[in-house]
């Protein structure tokens, strides 16, 4: 997996609770790499998942949420990083429909050696989105933090619904369903 | 102080990861920029391996083409070369064949001296064909500028062509417009090729009906001149299919109903590729069952200047050669046996030299009608002998010359400008070539020899040639204008036994003729009769001729009266003769 995504995560986590804990985080966990990451080196996927349940120990914050919320920090992240792939979307869905059609594409190209997951998405409703999420990584809960931050930055609401598995496999199925967006009073 | 140590360790911490991820990154980076760097590597090689590849390949391409070229450069030498080696000793050959076919007398030898004569004669046109063709090919059919006298050509083809139409000749006609000029300038050898090529098909895919030869001329806006020659026949015509590849090598159109088609089928694929080097072309129309017409138009230029071929006049196969006395020089022995043997056949009176040296030392001026000589030759080749003869003679007082060659002269360059030549003669030479070719030469010859022959004509008649005295009742049956020839050019002992030898095989020939007769034996008779008739015509038997002319003509259509009454005609003809000689001796 990509230095980036382990740099970034140590970012996350300087940012939510400060130096101190990125280097608890990196001295506790069991991490054969020394958790010298640099953006441009490859690191297993298990060293993410590692730092996250330090993280979640040392911070009692669940570790499916601090998944969810570091998915959508990378979203912050892709959104800073790669405009390109955001022009001409106008819809959180046309952006998710994008990702395995054109988005992970083009990053395969860029980084022959990423390891990419696959999305199937089907428009179940006009205000639905079925999109089924298949990678031999457990990585679904950052997924969900993707896809929420994809519709909240197109300034949307939904919910993110996620399906039981049947299948057998280690597929995930997310029912992302449009909500009116809450008025606030003032 | 514990705010300032604190961070202290902590930073060394941090520093220690930092700059381990540091130079991780960079290692990372390190083999980036060298595996980068060996990418690029390999790309500009795979890059100069394509340049270099492909300059290669084109070295290999134009090796592979020079080859190709030199191949087909070699190939064209080697079939010239072939074609030379044999045409010399098919040229032998033909010559002996020739010889036997006249001596012959029994039916079914000479029949199969016909067949031997024809495949030799066949086969000299497919060498000589395939020789043109490699010619063609290696780009070394040069064609000459010369005089053509268009009209002669035709009349003299005809005339050949006479002898293989057998009875009836009067199929053959030409109409030449008076617009074709009386010369122009070209290559008669080419042009002569050609038109001998059409009309020999002509004759061949028609069995009746008549063949003929037209000519006119055509002046284009440019001023120039265009002259179109067709050969038109009324004969089984060409197939719809076969039409096609009709001008293709080695192709043929299936022809059924008359014999076996000859030759390798390149003559009109040669027509057109010779047509086309003069800057022609070539065409037919054909409907089959009624005929075809071939014609070809080419380019031609006027002459304007009189040369000293300005007097020329047609030929004509009637011109009596006997008593014409031809130096002919010639080193290979069957040669000069073959064309000596001709020669004399022909009446002529032969005076046979080696080389051109032995060739220069017996020429004197008056003292021949025709200078025969063979090219190459050791010791003295022909040009240079005939390049002394015209240095050191006045050229008005040397007789024509004709070279004798076993390939068709490229150019005149290879003999220099200054040597005047009257004819060559490709060998192999058969008797009528030769024939033709050395009337042709007397012909353009006697505006300036006229006068000499007239002097022995009035010589024989005021009866003051001595030797032939006591021969006179002989002479007296001889018609005159052989007679004329044969007191100046031949001496008593010769002639007397020459007309032996003709009384001997007529009376031969008589028992023979009668028993072809009653066998039904047709071809023989027509045969047997032909042989004869030549050599009774060339000695100025008149009437003997005649009879056996009609014998060969039309020996089919006699009943067994008629030919008995024709033969008691021709025994009281030989009779005289034989009288005239016991009363002359
Ligand atoms: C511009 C937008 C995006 C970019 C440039 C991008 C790029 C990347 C990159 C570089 C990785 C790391 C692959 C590796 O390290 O081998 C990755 C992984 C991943 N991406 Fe994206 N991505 C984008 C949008 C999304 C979105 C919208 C989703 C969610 C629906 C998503 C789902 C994932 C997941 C789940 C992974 C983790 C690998 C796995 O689970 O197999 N990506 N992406």
């Amino acid at each position: 997996m990509k230095g980036i995504i382990f740099t970034e995560f140590l970012s996350l986590v300087e940012t939510a609770f400060g130096e101190d804990m990125v280097d608890s985080v990196l001295d506790t966990a069991d991490l054969p790499s020394g958790g010298a990451f640099t953006s441009v080196g490859n690191y297993p996927c298990e060293e993410l998942i590692e730092m996250v349940t330090v993280l979640s120990n040392m911070s009692g914050i669940d570790g499916e949420k601090l998944q969810e919320d570091f998915g959508a920090w990378m979203m912050d992240m892709f959104e800073r990083e790669y405009p390109g792939f955001f022009e001409g979307k106008t819809t959180s869905f046309e952006l998710l429909e994008a990702v395995d059609r054109e988005i992970h594409v083009e990053v395969q190209k860029l980084y022959p050696d990423a390891e990419l997951p696959r999305f199937e998405t089907e428009r179940t409703a006009p205000d639905a989105l079925k999109m089924v999420y298949k990678s031999p990584r457990p990585l679904e809960h950052f997924c969900k933090g993707l896809i929420r931050a994809s519709v909240e930055n197109f300034d949307e609401s939904a919910s993110i619904n996620r399906c039981p598995n049947t299948s057998g496999t280690t597929d995930v199925t997310f029912n992302i369903t449009l909500e009116p967006k809450a008025i606030n009073c003032d | 102080m514990t705010e300032a140590s604190q961070p202290d360790t902590v930073s060394r911490k941090r520093y220690q990861r930092e700059r381990k991820a540091r130079e991780d990154a960079e290692r990372l980076l390190e083999d980036k920029s060298r595996q980068l760097f060996l990418a690029n590597e390999k790309l500009s090689s795979y890059a100069n391996d394509l340049e270099q590849q492909v300059s290669e390949r084109t070295k290999e391409l134009s090796e592979a083409l020079a080859r190709a070229e030199a191949a087909i450069t070699a190939r064209a030498r080697f079939i010239a070369t072939m074609s030379h080696e044999i045409r010399t000793p098919l040229s032998g050959m033909l010559g002996i064949v020739d010889i036997l076919v006249t001596d012959e007398i029994d039916t079914e030898k000479s029949q199969l001296l016909e067949y031997a004569k024809a495949s030799g004669e066949s086969l000299r046109t497919i060498v000589n064909d395939v020789l043109d063709f490699s010619r063609i090919d290696a780009g070394s059919m040069h064609l000459e500028r010369e005089p053509v006298d268009l009209r002669s050509i035709i009349v003299g083809l005809l005339e050949l062509a006479k002898g293989q139409l057998g009875d009836d000749v009067n199929r053959l006609s030409m109409t030449i417009d008076t617009d074709v000029p009386e010369r122009f300038w070209g290559d008669a050898t080419r042009i002569r090729q050609v038109i001998s090529n059409l009309l020999s098909n002509a004759i061949r895919y028609s069995e009746t009906g008549p063949i003929e030869a037209t000519a006119s001329v055509i002046k284009t806006n440019t001023g120039t001149m265009r002259l179109t020659v067709g050969i038109e026949d009324s004969g089984i015509g060409i197939p719809e299919a076969e039409k096609t590849r009709l001008f293709k090598d080695f192709s043929q159109v299936q022809n059924p109903l008359t014999k076996a088609a000859q030759g390798a089928g390149l003559g009109l694929a040669l027509c057109k590729r010779i047509v086309e080097k003069i800057g022609g072309n070539i065409h037919f129309h054909s409907v089959p069952g009624q005929g075809s017409r071939f014609w070809f138009e080419i380019p031609i230029d006027v002459v304007g200047l009189v040369d000293r071929k300005a007097t020329k006049k047609l030929p004509s196969l009637a011109t009596s050669l006997v008593g014409t006395r031809v130096l002919l020089a010639e080193d290979n022995k069957i040669n000069q046996k073959v064309l000596g043997t001709f020669l004399s056949r022909m009446g002529c009176i032969v005076t046979i030299t080696s080389n051109g040296q032995e060739a220069l030392d017996a020429f004197a001026v008056g003292k021949f009608d025709v200078i025969l000589m063979d090219l190459a030759m050791p010791i003295m080749d022909g040009f240079t002998a005939v390049k002394a003869l015209q240095r050191i003679w006045n050229i008005a007082d040397l007789p024509p010359v004709a070279f004798l060659t076993a390939h068709v002269v490229q150019s005149l360059d290879d003999i220099g400008e200054d040597v005047i030549v009257d004819a060559y003669l490709t060998k192999p030479i058969t008797y009528n070539e030769l024939q033709t070719s050395i009337c042709d030469l007397l012909d353009n010859a006697r505006g300036k020899d006229a006068q000499t022959k007239k002097i022995w004509q009035s010589d024989y008649k005021d009866g003051i040639i001595p030797e032939f005295e006591d021969v006179r009742a002989l002479i007296k049956l001889i018609s005159p204008e052989v007679a004329a020839g044969i007191v100046v050019g031949l001496d008593k002992a010769t002639l007397l036994n020459l007309v032996e030898d003709l009384v001997n095989s007529v009376t031969e020939a008589l028992v023979k003729l009668r028993a072809y007769k009653r066998a039904g034996r047709l071809d023989a008779i027509t045969h047997q009769a032909h042989a004869l008739k030549g050599a009774s015509a060339l000695l100025g038997f008149r009437s003997v001729a005649q009879i056996l002319s009609m014998l060969e003509y039309h020996n089919e259509a006699y009943s067994a009266q008629e030919f008995e009454h024709q033969l008691k005609r021709l025994e009281s003809e030989i009779d005289k003769i034989r009288q005239a000689l016991k009363v002359d001796q």
